[in-house]
């Protein structure tokens, strides 16, 4: 505890201050060694959702044990619940890796809504060409045309970023609602398919452009699941393993070494973003496809935004972006679950929240430290000087 | 002290002493200003001249010393009570606010601008002052529209318009063109007829020689002298700069190689920097095979374009840079055809500092078989070749997962130059290559280099360091504007013509 002056010291202004520097004191320092840091930043967003559910009942008028079980059930307890996490699991982990990819090159992909929108769109928009065609020939089609719309629609943001300098943050963000006005154009004019439960919908795509169902179990999930479980892995050992991979590592952590060993550092940026916007198209065409089957706004259902908090918090870890894409599935999932019982929608955002507070501390409690510093005493007496 | 000096010094430094840590920027050091002079602070790079002016201007505290301001003693503090007293100083980087007008960057911080104010009346107030101090500038023009000149002439007028009655600035024409550094030197010698005290940092003989009326000479943090300008010739003033000190007389002796095939050739270089001021002016000159070639000059006379346009960062405007016969194009080509770079900046340019010691020990060969193959990096292979860079330059870790932000500075240039430093190599670019090592550790550098010469290949080495040229070159290459001013060989080389050449003396 740090000392407090006593009274009478106030009543005696010729005294000299006690000035701040020499109060012992708490001050925040750099570790020499970073903790781990991957650890901490886990560690922490485990601790977050662990408290949010235990203060959770506070807000509710449901009883703790009606929450605790909707909750349960709504998420791995039960065969639909699981279905319903694995559901949401999809585009959420490939929204993770559509920020993520960029974000090792300090990078930001803030346009995943849009990449959503206009993968969405054009494998709509393919779809309704290729009516006669088989599933095994329309579905690569359209999953190839979404992942060429979203990369065109990071385009112009990151030419801009890599040649001119403009900020990819802002483009990115603002061209989400360039999309979204694309796909209200196009749901409500040239594709409007008259619904009788209201809203803006599309017509729908051809069954056969539907995503085939898995089985496992019993538990039964569209097999876009096997893409959202297996890029991950096939990006990490990318990032390990391969030229690329040493490329965007040693040019995310200084492009001027980059420059200096030889690279093509502005190739290299534009291809990451490329491929961040291509993985946001698809994540668009996979929910369309497995999730709405026609297209409509509803078809990003916030995914961008949260994949975006995911790849932070992962930092950019791929396998850390797919387990985190799990976790806040099944922290959407539970959120489903508890309105039947009276809770709110808004607690999932609130609990997201406080998860991505606590990731930030934790790392920042990995890099930093507090330490108690006492500043050494002046001595009474200045040493003679060797004049 | 007599009442005459009294009213005839503005400034007054007594026994001021200032350290960073080990080091001692600033000696001891005494030196008076008188009122309405021009004073030149003369020195090479790191003499102490711009810690000084800093401290004066209240930018730092001394750890001794004090300073008088019209025979009064002041207080250290900050450069508003500095400014207070009368003395404001223009740094080198201006600091302005690039999307303010010039009227709203002289009213930031001004005592008489009220806290509300139309922009008419700020543009009202500058004029007047502009006019006051009879500085030709528009006061409705946005800083980021302005030439390098005019921010210095918004930065003058600033500093002035605080009631600063001694001026300093520092470098004040580096970042000028000859013709606005012309025209500063009129106002200057206009401001001094006036009553204001200016100093003047630098290191540029003609400049000083035309302009000042007094000239202090510092080196290694101490004075040296202070003389009237009819006192000094360039010579002397350079003899004084440069003189060698009895404490370099152990560095490496350099012997004489029989120099083998050209292998860097630079023809007929012209090139503009970033502000599009030429920067060199039709540079040629060969580099062979067992020699090394020193290139001295004052700093910002064009090495660090020299330096982009060898590497292949930079395409030159005129001319060709050649290796081997092969003219180059780009870093990649340049690379292919044998060059090696050892950067200044080694921690962001030359190492990355977050990664791993066998990340850093491939990024000049990662392309290459065995490390590469169909596109994989393969990891047994880049930490084996690790290894043996790391066992061969001796470093204190041998384990190559190390962080090289771990690394002591001497640790990582050992690291640096022995991944460049290599036989396959054909010529080896070192720019400041020991700067900031300690004793050891830079004399490690010098001896991989001469070891690295005697083993074949061709060196260009670009320093600041007139002593180290000279301890390590077969030939030196003196820098000056843009132009090679001098060439000698290691017999030949006399630091004080060498000296008198850097401060931009005709040969």
């Amino acid at each position: 505890m740090t000392a407090v002056s006593p009274r009478s010291a106030l009543s005696n202004y010729t005294r000299p201050a006690r000035t701040r520097s020499s109060r012992l004191r708490w001050r925040i320092e750099r570790r020499a060694q970073p903790l781990n840091l991957g650890l901490f930043r886990f560690g922490a967003v485990f601790l977050g959702i662990l408290l949010s559910l235990a203060v959770a009942p506070l807000f509710t008028s449901a009883s703790a044990s009606t929450l605790y079980s909707s909750m349960w059930s709504g998420t791995l307890g039960t065969t639909t619940g699981l279905e319903n996490v694995l559901t949401i699991a999809i585009p959420l982990v490939l929204c993770g890796l559509a920020a993520s990819i960029p974000y090792r090159l300090q990078l930001w992909n803030v346009g995943i809504d849009g990449q959503i929108y206009m993968g969405a769109w054009a494998a709509s928009g393919i779809s309704y060409h290729l009516t006669n065609q088989r599933s095994f020939i329309i579905i690569p089609i359209m999953l190839l045309a979404a992942m060429v719309a979203g990369g065109l629609w990071i385009l112009i943001p990151t030419l801009a970023r890599v040649f001119l300098g403009v900020s990819e943050v802002i483009t990115t963000f603002l061209m989400n609602f360039v999309a979204l006005g694309w796909l209200m154009y196009w749901a409500t004019g040239p594709w409007y398919a008259p619904s009788a439960a209201g809203g803006v919908f599309a017509i729908a795509i051809p069954t056969q452009a539907d995503l085939g169902l898995l089985n496992v179990h019993n538990v039964v999930v569209n097999w876009g699941i096997l893409i959202a479980l297996s890029l991950p892995l096939v990006f990490w050992a990318a990032n390990r393993y391969s030229r690329w991979g040493y490329e965007i590592t040693m040019i995310g952590a200084s492009e001027k070494a980059g420059r200096y060993a030889g690279m093509n550092v502005k190739r290299t940026l534009i291809t990451t973003m490329l491929i961040g916007g291509a993985l946001g198209g698809l994540a668009g065409a996979l929910n369309l496809m497995g999730t709405n089957y026609q297209l409509t706004p509803g078809v990003t259902n916030n995914t961008g935004f949260n994949g975006l908090i995911i790849a932070v918090l992962a930092g950019a870890n791929e396998i850390g972006v797919l387990v985190l894409g799990l976790v806040y599935s099944v922290l959407l999932s539970a959120g489903d679950a508890i309105q039947v019982v009276g809770g709110s929608a808004d607690m999932v955002f609130a609990v997201i929240g406080v998860t991505l507070i606590f990731g930030t501390f934790g790392e920042a409690y990995a890099r930093l430290h507090l330490v108690r510093t006492r500043p050494p005493e002046v001595p009474a007496t200045k040493p003679v000087d060797a004049a | 002290m007599s009442i005459a000096d009294e009213q005839g010094d503005a400034l007054a430094l007594r026994g001021i002493e200032k350290r960073f840590g080990e080091l001692v920027a600033v000696k001891k050091l005494t030196l008076s200003f008188k009122r309405g002079e021009v004073h030149a602070l003369l020195g090479e790079n790191g003499a102490g001249k711009s810690t000084l002016m800093n401290v004066a201007a209240g930018f730092l505290t001394p750890d001794e010393g004090e300073i008088e301001v019209g025979g009064r003693s002041i207080s250290f503090g900050s450069p508003r009570a500095s400014l207070a007293a009368g003395i404001g100083m223009v740094h080198q980087h201006f600091r302005l606010v690039e999307k303010f007008t010039v009227a709203e960057n002289l009213a930031i911080g001004a005592n008489d601008v009220g806290s509300v104010s139309t922009p008419l009346q700020l543009v009202k107030r500058a004029r007047a002052l502009a006019e006051k101090f009879d500085v030709d500038i528009d006061p409705t023009s946005p800083i980021w529209a302005l030439s390098e000149g005019e921010k210095q002439r918004v930065e003058i007028l600033r500093t002035l318009s605080r009631g600063a009655r001694v001026l300093i600035l520092d470098e004040p024409t580096a970042v000028l063109t000859p013709d606005e550094a012309e025209r500063l030197c009129r106002n200057l010698r206009g401001m001094a007829a006036e009553g204001t005290t200016v100093i003047f940092i630098s290191h540029k003989l003609n400049e000083v020689m035309s302009v000042a009326d007094r000239i202090s000479v510092m080196r290694h943090g101490a004075l040296l002298e202070t003389r009237h300008r009819r006192d000094c010739t360039i010579a002397t003033l350079s003899k004084m700069m440069f003189e060698e000190h009895e404490a370099s007389d152990e560095r490496l002796r350099h012997q004489q190689r029989a120099s083998g095939d050209e292998v860097l050739t630079v023809s007929h270089l012209s090139s503009r920097d970033d502000r599009d001021v030429p920067a060199l002016r039709n540079v040629s000159f060969v580099v062979r095979q067992r020699e090394i070639v020193g290139v001295v000059g004052v700093a910002g006379n064009g090495q660090k374009e020299l330096e982009q346009l060898v590497t292949g960062d930079h395409r030159p405007d005129e001319g060709s840079i050649a290796i081997d016969g092969v003219e180059i194009h780009g870093i990649r080509s340049a690379l292919r055809a044998g060059l090696a770079y050892i950067p200044e900046d080694r921690k962001g340019t030359g190492l990355v500092p977050s990664q791993s010691i066998w990340r850093n020990a491939i990024l000049r060969n990662y392309l290459e078989e065995p490390i590469n193959r169909r596109g994989l990096i393969r990891g047994r292979h880049a930490r084996s070749f690790a290894s043996e860079l790391v066992a061969r330059v001796e470093l204190s870790t041998n384990d190559t997962a190390t962080l090289v932000h771990q690394l002591s500075g001497g640790n990582a240039q050992k690291l640096l130059a022995g991944r460049e430093l290599e036989q396959r190599r054909r010529i080896v670019i070192a720019v400041n290559p020991t700067q900031g090592l300690d004793i050891k550790a830079a004399d490690a550098v010098r001896k991989a280099l001469s070891e690295a010469c005697d083993n074949d290949l061709a060196i260009l080495l670009i320093s600041a360091d007139l002593d180290e040229a000279l301890g390590l070159a077969d030939r030196i290459l003196v820098l000056y504007e843009g132009q090679i001013t001098g060439e000698f060989t290691a017999e030949q080389a006399d630091r004080n013509h060498i000296g008198m050449l850097m401060g931009g003396a005709k040969q």
